[in-house]
């Protein structure tokens, strides 16, 4: 897909582990997995809008565009 | 109370009834083809359709009987709460190709008795209706597939 998941950097930079994100963001860890590993076909809004709120960062930091891919 | 478990154990007694009809016609499908041609057929001054009818009828059998147990899976699995899994669309594939297949199996008694005709159309209008339901169960699973995959 054209659209990368940068949400394994972004918790690298802000030192907060999977069970601890997923706990504040309120989702299981299996969706936050499903989100990182890059097989969620869509974000919700509310969940975009919690993951930016945490790791207090912008939706372009987690998304990626890259043509071709 | 009627409620939707109850439909289903209906639903899977009725499969279980037709197992049986089936298991019972054909150990008694020469009797009873025997009778409806030497009662009906014969009388009327007709040649007799005893052959045709008994080949006709044990051809269709291997079909109903792949019907059936594709009917028994799909139940199970709707009672196991996975109604929209690609399995469940393979098994509506399944099941309307043995209608189709019936269809055909009966074109040719239907040439020799004008209610075969009513079998020949049946039959594939079954496997038309049944074919657009798996189509719908293949948007479904599409759905699911999205909507589990939605964060």
């Amino acid at each position: 897909m054209a659209i990368i998941v940068n949400l394994d950097v972004m918790m690298a930079k802000r030192k907060i582990s999977s069970n601890e994100l997923a706990e504040k963001i309120g989702i299981t860890p299996a969706n936050l997995s499903v989100l990182k590993t890059g097989k969620a076909k869509a974000v919700r809004f509310s969940t975009l809008e919690k993951l930016c709120e945490v790791l207090a960062c912008q939706p372009g930091d987690i998304l990626e565009y890259r043509d071709g891919e | 109370m009627w409620n939707k478990d109850k439909s289903i154990i209906l639903s899977a007694v009725i499969i279980k009834m037709i197992y049986a009809a089936i298991a019972v016609c054909c150990v008694a499908a020469p009797f009873l083809v025997r009778y409806y041609d030497e009662s009906v057929v014969i009388p009327r001054g007709e040649s007799s359709v005893f052959l045709p009818l008994l080949v006709t009828l044990y051809c269709i059998v291997p079909p109903a009987v792949t019907a059936m147990v594709s009917l028994d899976m799909l139940l199970a699995n709707i009672r196991k709460g996975q109604p929209f899994i690609s399995r469940n669309v393979t098994l509506l594939r399944i099941i309307s190709y043995c209608c189709f297949a019936v269809s055909v199996l009966f074109i040719y008694f239907s040439f020799l008795k004008p209610f075969g005709f009513a079998i020949v159309f049946a039959a594939a209008f079954f496997g038309v209706i049944l074919r657009v339901v798996k189509n719908c169960f293949e948007q479904a699973v599409a759905l699911r597939e999205e909507n589990d995959l939605t964060v």
